[in-house]
């Protein structure tokens, strides 16, 4: 274990990521000193999973307020901004900005932080990946409800929400049992006997018949427990039923933010972090022989694809090499409409997924259960954005610096500015005898040269129209800083040697 | 503001995300069947539609024939579907639930031999907007063994970040890996008596399914044999045809009640001295032969000892009429009917017609009456203060 390792491990649990006045990463000295503490006093602690594994035990034995459940709203809380970033990419309102989605992110996780670090597992996929998922579906579920919530009547507010949702709702609005239990089977009898009038109109619901009412109460009388006591009355289930109808519109109706720009830095800040982090990862040799046998075999995969499906590497190139390059953009390069673009892809990552699950089947001589079918489907997708990006992307930016006669006389100045772990641009300038000002403009040049020769990379190799390198300049920009901040400066010095 | 459907696949690509249109709401609507309560009429149509939109797009994506592999009338009761695919059998489960924090699997699909599959996949729909995507997919043996069961609404549920995403993972898995089914407990066997109490119980009109009104157990045995599940359906939906159905010899639905005659007197010990047709050989003869089926009565404690059958011979009389022939006979054995077992015929409004006692040693008792086809009528067989009541179209 390294220094830089604990450092990470420290950052990991005591962080989170704010939103007001601008995006930001806030470390937490009160977190941080506790972790600081725990490791100096346990050795052992000094792992990231033994001490996740420590938080969820002591988060689940005392309250919701303990520390160590601060220090798991920490550890997740860089999957919050990035599943809120990313879906707000793909899902802007003009209600709502990248804050909102934020928050309800972190609001989520308010309540689930302990079970799913819990249920988390290291070896199988990182915690951004994890939770992606449930993350990026409670964004979208509630954007969505909150929209709706505000046109809905409230039947058809009752009708669109999840067991889950109302319990939750319920609880939060400060219902206990055995009310609890009581408004749940009401509004379950509610879902029974209750259907739109017209299909297709779940707006604006009429309220249900005097006959339907009768059922319901009907319904909540044979099922309540224990069976001997009085027997539900309409107004008593049209009570309670509004009380369900009260606590869900409470939950809904989020209170948002004033609106923030984005942070292009910090972004840049987490992409590095899990890059370093991806590198500390991979000094395990079995890994990284793993990992170079399934390139050999998918890049051949690729290779076959490639012959009945011309496009096919192209597109695989732009989806996975090309972070903010989305499906819409891909499409007008290929005349065709987002929707297909998604069809084709996943086709071309099913033909992918079947190589690779029929390869690790020989390779360890087993059968696969679905699980193990999941897990090779989300690290075909790492593979596929590792591949694109650092086998292709970065390798062409790499031969590019190391031979362009512009950029390989900066190779000294790029690694003084990009090698050190806090730029201080006065002093870089100053060991480099020229003037911050110099040091900017050198930079700016070799950011340029890069994605100009990527440009034509792109153009020459993948015949990249000229509206979609317009339309990828943003994205690429972006590769040539991430690529910048990682380069490999001490192989590329070497070499120039 | 209404978010398109590129907009929500871009949020989730992985995910499958199908447009339909008004037309196909609208064929999906004409083309559910009857019902007998507006929430099974709209879960029919919800279940419907989503067939119609996903059925081409999951032969396409698996590139394996894809068929429908259950009933409608099932919508009656539960909502899903389910499909064949290949090996393979998935049900599909749909909601037009917004929250996707859980997959909620009626126990049905699960717990019931004849239904359970080996995937089960989820679709959120949204009529209004036009769309449907199925947001997520699990195994059996997941559900069994992760799933919540809750004995409220006798549901499995797992968490959304337990179920698996990526459709790709399902069309591999069912080409490569094997199936994913835990065991199932065996449903009790019901006896014929049972299966009529039950029939008779959850047959009468309401406005929501009769699912939770008995134990699961007796609920699953009973839901799970097609024939059963179909008279309940047409018992609920009041279209239960009961002598058009001794006159199609075809539909098996009625053959586990309404027995032939020879297998009365193999399996229930009933006394027929004079059958007038009825075995199995007889009847397939000329073009309206006479026809005979009959079927063991319970009346509770009162019959302990001594169940009765009840016999319909249907013969044709003229072109237009039929001739009928009741009779009550002693099975378990017996020689002679127990006294005092009344026979009554009502007529379509529920009038006494003909009526029938028996005595001390009456082998059988027995009413004959003519009709025309359409014509309604009941059979009611009494004892003391039980009775049964078995309805007929002629």
């Amino acid at each position: 274990m390294t220094d830089r390792m604990t450092e990470i491990i420290i950052a990991r649990f005591s962080t989170s990521y704010e939103v007001n006045p601008y995006p930001r990463k806030v470390q937490y000295s009160r977190l941080r000193q506790n972790v600081e503490d725990l490791l100096d006093g346990d050795p052992k602690l000094n792992n990231e999973t033994v001490l996740l594994k420590y938080f969820c035990n002591q988060a689940a034995k005392n309250n919701s307020k303990s520390l160590a459940r601060h220090h798991l709203l920490a550890y997740v809380d860089v999957a919050c901004y990035l599943a809120a970033k990313s879906t707000y990419e793909a899902f802007p309102t003009p209600e709502q900005a990248l804050a909102d989605y934020l928050q309800i992110a972190k609001l989520y996780m308010v309540d689930r932080a302990v079970e799913l670090c819990t249920k988390f597992d290291r070896t199988q996929s990182k915690i951004e990946t994890y939770l992606s998922r449930p993350l990026r579906d409670a964004i979208m579920s509630e954007v969505r409800k909150n929209q709706e919530t505000q046109r809905q009547s409230d039947w058809g507010l009752l009708r669109s929400t999840s067991k889950k949702g109302l319990k939750s709702a319920l609880q939060k609005f400060g219902i206990l049992e055995p009310n609890l239990s009581r408004c749940f089977l009401t509004w379950q009898g509610f879902l029974e006997v209750y259907a739109p009038v017209k299909a297709g109109t779940n707006q604006r619901l009429p309220e249900p018949t005097a006959e339907q009412w009768e059922a319901i109460a009907q319904f909540c009388t044979e099922q309540q427990f224990p069976h001997s006591i009085q027997p539900f009355t309409v107004p008593e289930v049209k009570a309670l039923l509004q009380i369900c109808v009260k606590a869900l519109r409470a939950s809904t109706h989020i209170q948002f933010h004033p609106l923030d720009t984005e942070n292009p830095e910090l972004q840049l800040e987490i992409a590095t972090q899990f890059e370093q982090e991806a590198w500390y990862g991979e000094q395990d040799t079995a890994k990284g022989d793993r990992l170079q046998q399934m390139t050999t075999e998918l890049a051949s995969a690729i290779v076959s694809l490639s012959r009945d499906f011309p496009d096919a590497r192209k597109m695989l190139i732009l989806e996975h090499g090309f972070t903010k390059f989305n499906q819409t953009s891909i499409g007008k390069e290929f005349g065709i409409n987002q929707y297909k673009v998604s069809r084709q892809l996943t086709n071309y990552k099913k033909y992918l997924l079947t190589s690779l699950v029929k390869w690790s089947q020989t390779q360890a001589n087993v059968t696969l259960s679905v699980k193990d079918v999941d897990r090779l489907s989300i690290l075909l997708d790492e593979w596929l954005t590792w591949y694109c990006q650092n086998a292709i992307l970065y390798k062409f930016l790499q031969t590019t610096l190391k031979l362009h006669p512009a950029l390989k006389l900066e190779i000294t100045l790029l690694c003084c500015y990009y090698g050190c772990e806090r730029v201080d641009e006065r002093a870089i300038a100053h060991n480099l005898n020229i003037t911050p000002t110099e040091l900017q403009g050198k930079l700016v040049q070799v950011k340029t040269i890069l994605q100009t020769e990527l440009h034509n990379w792109l153009h020459q190799n993948l015949a990249l129209k000229p509206c979609s390198l317009s339309a990828i300049d943003k994205s690429s920009a972006l590769l040539v800083e991430q690529f910048l901040a990682n380069a490999p400066y001490a192989l590329l010095t070497l070499e120039r040697r | 503001m209404t978010l398109t459907l590129a907009q929500l696949s871009l949020a989730c690509p992985d995910q499958l995300w199908l447009e339909f249109s008004e037309s196909q709401q609208k064929i999906a609507l004409s083309a559910t069947q009857d019902y007998s309560y507006e929430a099974a009429h709209h879960r029919a149509f919800l279940n419907r539609l989503t067939l119609a939109v996903l059925l081409p797009e999951f032969s396409a994506a698996s590139e394996t024939s894809v068929q429908l592999a259950s009933s409608e009338n099932l919508w009656e009761f539960v909502t899903g579907f389910a499909l064949n695919l290949g090996k393979s059998r998935l049900v599909i489960i749909p909601s037009e639930t917004i929250d996707t924090d859980e997959f909620s699997v009626p126990q049905e699909w699960v717990d019931i031999p004849a239904l359970a599959a080996d995937y089960y996949l989820a679709v959120q729909v949204n009529l209004e907007d036009g769309w449907l995507r199925v947001w997520g997919f699990t195994t059996h043996r997941k559900l069994k063994t992760e799933g919540r069961l809750d004995e409220g609404d006798r549901t499995y549920s797992l968490d959304v970040e337990d179920l698996f995403e990526n459709l790709n993972t399902l069309w591999v898995s069912q080409q490569l890996c094997p199936a994913e089914k835990a065991d199932i407990q065996l449903l009790p066997t019901l006896s014929h008596n049972q299966i009529e109490r039950f029939i008779g119980d959850l047959g009468k009109p309401s406005l929501y399914s009769p699912r939770l009104k008995m134990p699961f157990a007796q609920w699953g045995a009973l839901l799970a044999a097609e024939d059963f599940r179909e008279q309940l359906y047409h018992r609920r939906i009041g279209k239960e045809y009961a002598l058009q159905k001794v006159v199609t010899l075809t539909k098996s639905i009625f053959s586990n009640l309404w027995l032939f005659l020879d297998e009365l007197v193999e399996v229930h010990g009933v006394n027929i001295l004079a059958a007038r047709g009825g075995s199995r050989t007889e009847e397939n003869e000329g073009n309206r032969p006479a026809q005979a089926r009959g079927r063991m009565i319970d009346l509770g404690i009162q019959l302990v000892g001594h169940p009765v059958a009840l016999i319909v011979y249907l013969s044709p009389e003229s072109n237009n009429k039929w001739n009928i022939l009741l009779q009550l006979r002693p099975g378990g054995g017996q020689t002679y009917l127990p006294p005092d077992v009344q026979m009554i015929v009502l007529d379509d409004a529920g009038q006494v017609f003909l009526e029938a006692r028996s005595r001390q040693a009456d082998n059988w008792i027995q009413l004959e009456f003519s009709g025309e086809p359409g014509e309604r009528f009941s059979v009611k067989v009494a004892l003391g203060d039980a009775s049964l009541v078995e309805d007929f179209v002629i």
